[in-house]
């Protein structure tokens, strides 16, 4: 499908995810004329197809309901063969991390496995978000002026110098995406509003009561932890045409009414407009510069097939560029450019600094007696968000913890895997304890699954990791997908300092479940390459998790010697080109990406316009 | 207190809706003098409820062969029911499911014709005003529309009062249509997107309910966000009840209870036989958009009635009945796109059946002002599941007794009911058929798929009022909607 | 619940107006369950005719959602409701009727319905290719998904199970909206809620009311 000829785009957008998505449509209101270039499929007329892959998959994983197919014959599908592949969780275990033949990333023998995934679809990877929306703290973004650690972003959370200050997009942002909270129960750590949130608080869970009356005055480190809502792009009243929550518990991945925020709502809007057109199958692949340093056009490759021939190439020229491909693809189409020259990288720093929220897993059984009734409402309603910030910042990481409300679903499976052993006679979640071989059945299995499977709970520590320039993404010399593109080859790993925060996460884990009277089970995998031994020689090992949160690979700074982008997310290197999405994150913070994201987006949307308006 | 009294209490007790917990505001509502004059105030009594069964099963002493109750001529004035008369004995032996099905696939008839019918109360075909009368729904002193119920900014309405017509709006006169555009007028729910004719123009859409519905709102200031914040209590509407006797043998009048509907329309053009449709006269305003900025319109069409959808809550159905209609020529199903190669339809041309892929979206941007559709794109659709069970029979039965009259191109496609109206673990009652959809009103969401695809009861259970925190608003959308 | 139990009853019947106006209740709804076993048995004092194709299925049918209540601990009426909109049960008897030893395991339980230990001698004290049959079976109604009885015997004969590969195929989407073991923990499936905006604040039904017949 060629390129309509006869749509001169303005601004021509890498990326229909979120950041792409909200970028469009600010410009389409604005009248500019916006043509997305999308890799992946388009956007369906109703989500059957997306449903049917979830309900069918007995893996389900984030990535099920979407293409391209996780599997071919059975196998992990061969990313060689796929024309615009990502990652999926189900390449990162022990037995093919290392695969290229399963795995898209090439990864580092030598390191650990970077645990995170993306899409490449229409909506992109914010299609399976959970919804968290916090607000970072005003701290992180100085964590070398408060802590001495790291840089200091170009911008504040709020300052007299307006320009600056992104309280005011966070507010715009929870708007275009519709956050559910409170002001009430957010104002801690110096957060500050200057307005409601646009819908109320979703109703905690039964999970978050108990532990909240559960930990009542408990301190650790001086610091009082409290149970507290937390703000998530997820509907707690009809909003946009779509409706309330109905507690689906299925956020992750994907929502079936659509009560979860999902970009394809704005990339919906963007369409109305009639100034946005979108691409579909369109794989930017080379960005190309002229001898003034201003980005000439982009040129692309278009497919029919998932796994099928390439059916055209063409390029796109524009007076404005946006990247909004994700903190993996964006540096690796600037990487790829120019014949493998790159573009937009005098600072060296393209792919570099790439880190992630490493999350702490820890999961316990309240006592007989005390159920709690998980896997029921969103995924998850409220965190403890005390521990995001402190002193302790300039010795180990900060972490926030999240309220799980799906049982052990995520630790262990569930609830297959334990009623699988108590049918079968076997004890892969530790529940059974009764003599192996037995099975149970009939009043007894019942009551049974229904005592361990109301008790479950588990808690997720979002750990703030370093940035580290050895942590990097860069291209392949050997593994290409089916357009003959280089992969992302990737080398990663954990800092002392991320280290000790994920050692922190684990002492309160314990510490809370101590206090609540439930029995841990967490329990680190058998020699695995996603865990390190903590402390150093003592046996003892912590299991990490990807959250899929991609920051860093192309920071924002304030100069062209320590930084890719300035603070409105344009490069230095070429004043016509703007890289958006957390590639542009100095630091990751403890908060989950998606509404600073958002918010910069948002930001960088109206200096786009404000450019061009100049022009 | 009286049988009914526990009627309603059981409703509320046994439906696990968690909301209601530690609340007995229902139950008050019947209970004693003072809530039943707020009942009949509400939802009084009403005289000609239409308890025709669709068999003799329940005959008592029980007949020697079960036969279905004839299609007559007779059916066209037997009255609007208010509420099901259904058994699980039937025609179709012991099949329970199959039985109850054609019950209320009957009843769903039975509304049909009594709402269609003209409103100066002659039966269908006789009226003196005409060959294609207003019908009764059409009448705002039977139905309102739903724009007339919930005003701008939240003013009360009252009922038979039409809000005030657009200055734009010069031709209106009473007895037409007329159609105030909004989002939900073009666009399907939760914008799933418009249909589009072969002419390339949208189908338009409303939504209108009767008196003890709007009783319902009014009393308790629904009609406003304000009042709905201010109103704590669950959201029950009135429930319809057939004529019955008490334990002294002394006869209870029936209650009609809330029915809400939901119409399609198409723009009549090329190509339209305007004597195979119910058609109005209409007015269709839009107000006046910032951005882009535009003025406020208003357009004179005539308008022929594609779909409708009627909701009737009774006393057995906490989660209501839900019944739809289609116009005869609207679609192919699967086996009619194989087989009738050259068949006019609305929403579906015959000559694309082989190049088109069915039931995509038009593409964006979808802009109801302007049409024809750009770039000649008309909607392909196809119906996803087949009319079955008894609703063929039942549509050859009526369409025979309704000859000479638009109402003969009218096709039932099935009824949604609670199976398990009860369930204390299903808020929705089970539901049979499981999937429901109306190709005019559902287009892009029919199908089987749990949850995704359209299910009546799966979808409006989701419904909400603004109250804050929100609460469930009783499986109607129409609360979200005030201002 | 005693509004309920006079909702069984419903006003009583005296001529035939109000037995046309009979507001249904579960007890109607349910006769049919019984009338329909009946109906597959043969009417009572009738000859000993054979049964015919589609008896015999009933009768099999039949036969294995006892069993199936039986092991799984959820009651027949919930497994296979009277008015069935959705009749999984169909779908999973086709599937268990696919296997070679689906006949025994039906003769086994035949042959011991009425011993207070029938559950044991099925799941644990049958030979292997019986004994996994009715783990699938069992798995089938709590996950709506197959486990190939080979899987299982596999599993249970591991030293370390977790390391074991197996991969449970999803008989459709609506068994796997169907699946007790979401209503054993007194929830919905994970992507298929029926509830309402903040159910989950408030407590659940209680286990009972899941799994027990009314």
């Amino acid at each position: 499908m060629c390129a309509d000829k006869t749509f001169d785009p303005d601004v021509v957008i890498v990326g229909s995810g979120v950041a792409g998505a909200l970028i469009a449509k600010q410009l389409g209101l604005a009248g500019r004329k916006v043509l997305m270039l999308e890799a992946g499929a388009e956007m369906p007329a109703d989500v059957d197809e997306y449903m049917n892959r979830f309900f069918m998959a007995s893996a389900k994983v984030p990535e099920i309901p979407y293409t391209p197919d996780l599997f071919t014959n059975r196998k992990l599908t061969d990313p060689k063969t796929v024309n615009a592949g990502r990652p999926t969780v189900l390449s990162l275990d022990k037995d093919n991390w290392l695969k290229p033949e399963e795995s898209y990333f090439i990864q580092d023998s030598k390191k650990v496995p970077f645990g995170s995934t993306y899409e490449r679809i229409n909506g992109g990877t914010v299609r399976h978000w959970l919804g968290t929306s916090l607000r970072f703290v005003p701290n992180d973004f100085e964590m070398h002026k408060r802590y001495g650690r790291f840089v200091d972003w170009p911008l504040r959370y709020d300052s007299d110098d307006k320009n600056i200050s992104l309280k005011a997009w966070y507010a715009e942002a929870e708007k275009e995406i519709g956050v559910s909270a409170d002001v009430k129960d957010q104002q801690h750590l110096g957060i500050t509003f200057d307005q409601k949130y646009p819908m109320p608080a979703i109703p905690l869970s039964l999970v978050d009561t108990s532990i909240s009356d559960g930990i009542a005055d408990l301190k650790h480190d001086d610091i009082l932890l409290q149970v507290r809502s937390t703000p998530a792009g997820r509907n707690s009243q009809p909003y946009q045409n779509r409706r309330a929550c109905a507690g689906n518990t299925n956020c992750i991945p994907i929502c079936p009414i659509q009560a979860k925020y999902d970009p394809s709502v704005t990339l919906a809007d963007a369409l109305r407009t009639g100034n946005v057109k979108i691409l579909y199958r369109t794989v930017a692949n080379d960005v190309v510069v002229d001898v003034n340093g201003r980005v000439r056009e982009i040129k692309y490759i278009q497919y029919k097939e998932d796994k099928g021939p390439a059916t055209g190439r063409d390029s796109v020229s524009a007076k404005v560029y946006v990247l909004a491909a994700n903190a993996i693809e964006t540096p690796r189409l600037l990487l790829m450019s120019m014949g493998r020259k790159g573009v937009a990288n005098s600072s060296g720093l393209v792919g570099k600094n790439l880190m992630d929220h490493p999350l702490y897993l820890a999961w316990a059984l309240m006592p007989e007696g005390k159920p709690v009734y998980p896997y029921r409402g969103p995924l998850s309603t409220a965190g403890i968000e005390d521990l995001r910030d402190g002193k302790f910042r300039s010795e180990r990481a900060a972490f926030r913890i999240e309220i799980g409300n799906e049982g052990w679903n995520f630790p262990i499976g569930d609830p297959n895997t334990t009623t699988l052993d108590f049918i079968n006679g076997i004890n892969i979640s530790h529940l059974n304890d009764g003599p192996r071989g037995q099975a149970l059945f009939g009043h007894d299995l019942v009551t049974k699954l229904n005592s361990v499977l109301t008790r479950q709970f588990r808690l997720g520590f979002l750990v703030e990791q370093s940035p580290d320039e050895s942590n990097q993404v860069t291209l392949s010399n050997k593994f290409t997908d089916r357009l003959g593109l280089p992969r992302p080859q990737i080398t990663y790993d954990l800092s002392d300092y991320t280290k000790k925060g994920m050692a922190e996460a684990k002492r309160v884990a314990t510490l809370i479940f101590d206090r609540l009277g439930a029995t841990e089970f967490t329990k680190a995998r058998p020699n695995d390459p996603s865990q390190f031994e903590w402390p150093v020689g003592s046996g003892q090992r912590i299991d990490f998790y990807g959250s899929g949160h991609i920051v860093g690979t192309y920071r924002m700074g304030t100069d062209r010697s320590n930084s890719v982008v300035n603070a409105d997310q344009r490069s230095w290197d070429h004043d016509n080109l703007y890289l958006v999405g957390s590639g542009t994150f100095p630091t990751v913070a403890t908060a989950n990406p998606t509404l600073t994201l958002a918010a910069l987006s948002l930001r960088t949307a109206e200096k786009i316009n404000q450019a061009l308006t100049l022009r | 207190m009286s049988k009914k009294a526990l009627l309603f209490a059981g409703i509320v007790g046994a439906l696990g809706f968690t909301m209601l917990a530690g609340s007995s505001s229902s139950i008050g509502q019947v209970a004693g003098a003072a809530s039943d004059s707020l009942e009949d105030k509400i939802n009084p009594p009403v005289a000609n409820c239409n308890v025709t069964p669709d068999s003799n099963a329940n005959q008592n002493p029980p007949p020697s062969k079960i036969v279905p109750t004839p299609i007559t001529r007779s059916l066209l004035t037997s009255g609007q029911p208010c509420a099901q008369t259904v058994s699980g004995k039937g025609p179709h032996g012991n099949d329970l499911l199959l039985n109850l099905q054609r019950g209320f696939d009957f009843y769903s008839w039975l509304t049909f014709v009594a709402l269609n019918s003209p409103n100066d109360g002659a039966p269908i075909g006789e009226s003196k005003k005409g060959q294609d009368p207003t019908t009764v729904w059409e009448d705002i002193n039977n139905y309102m529309q739903l724009a007339d119920v919930m005003l701008p900014e939240g003013r009360p309405p009252t009922w038979g009062v039409r809000d005030t017509v657009p200055p734009q709006c010069k031709d209106f006169r009473e007895g037409m249509m007329l159609i105030r555009m909004t989002e939900e007028t073009f666009n399907q729910p939760f914008k799933s997107g418009p249909l589009i004719d072969q002419n390339g123009n949208y189908a338009l859409f409303d939504i209108l309910m009767n008196e003890p519905m709007f009783a319902y709102i009014a009393e308790h200031r629904l009609y406003s966000v304000q009042g709905q914040e201010e109103f704590a209590e669950p959201i029950v509407f009135p429930s319809g009840s057939n004529p019955t006797k008490d334990k002294d043998g002394k006869p209870i009048l029936g209650r009609m209870g809330a029915i809400m509907l939901k119409v399609s329309w198409k723009v009549l053009g090329d190509n339209d036989d305007p004597r195979k449709f119910h058609t109005v006269d209409a007015v269709i305003y839009t107000p006046p958009s910032e951005k882009p900025k535009t003025d406020a319109t208003c357009v004179r069409r005539k308008l022929g009635l594609v779909g409708f959808h009627a909701v009737h809550k009774t006393a057995f159905a906490p989660q209501w009945i839900w019944t739809t209609f289609e116009h005869v020529d609207n679609v192919p199903d699967k086996e009619g796109v194989k087989a009738h190669k050259s068949r006019h339809y609305n929403f579906f041309n015959s000559a694309r059946a082989a190049s088109r892929t069915p039931n995509e979206l038009p593409p964006q941007p979808w802009n109801p002002s302007k049409e024809p559709f750009t770039n000649d794109f008309k909607s392909q659709i196809v119906r996803e599941i087949s009319v079955t069970d008894d609703a063929p029979a039942l549509n050859k039965g009526f369409q025979m007794i309704l000859a000479g009259t638009v109402w003969a191109n009218y096709m039932l496609i099935s009824t949604q009911w609670p199976t398990d109206a009860r369930s204390a673990t299903d808020p929705t009652g089970a539901p049979a058929p499981t999937f429901l959809a109306n190709t005019t009103l559902e287009t892009y969401s029919q199908g089987k798929m749990p949850i995704a695809s359209s299910s009546c009861m799966a979808c409006h259970g989701n419904a909400t009022t603004q109250h804050k925190p929100a609460t469930p608003s009783d499986f109607t959308f129409t609360l979200e909607k005030a201002h | 619940m005693s509004d309920l139990e006079h909702e069984k009853q419903g006003p009583i019947a005296q001529d035939t107006n109000e037995q046309a106006m009979m507001p249904l209740t579960r007890r109607t709804i349910l006769t049919g369950a019984a009338a329909t076993a009946a109906a597959a048995v043969g009417s009572v004092g009738a000859q000993a005719a054979p049964l015919t194709p589609n008896q015999q299925t009933d009768k099999q049918l039949d036969l294995f959602l006892e069993l199936s209540a039986v092991l799984t601990g959820v009651a027949k009426a919930k497994l296979a409701p009277g008015v069935d909109p959705i009749k999984i049960k169909l779908e999973y008897f086709a599937q268990a009727k696919k296997e070679h030893a689906f006949a025994q395991l039906l003769d086994l339980f035949s042959r011991n319905r009425n011993a207070p230990n029938v559950g044991d001698i099925i799941c644990n004290k049958s030979e292997p290719n019986v004994r996994f049959l009715a783990r699938s079976v069992m798995l089938m109604w709590y996950l709506g998904a197959w486990y190939d009885p080979k899987d299982l015997r596999r599993l249970a004969d591991s030293q370390k199970p977790e390391d074991e590969k197996v991969f449970p195929v999803i008989i459709s989407p609506k068994a796997y909206t169907q699946g007790w073991v979401w209503r054993v923990a007194q929830t919905h499936p994970m992507g298929a809620s029926e509830w309402t905006f903040g159910h989950w604040a408030n407590k659940p039904p209680t286990l009972d009311s899941f799994i027990k017949s009314a």
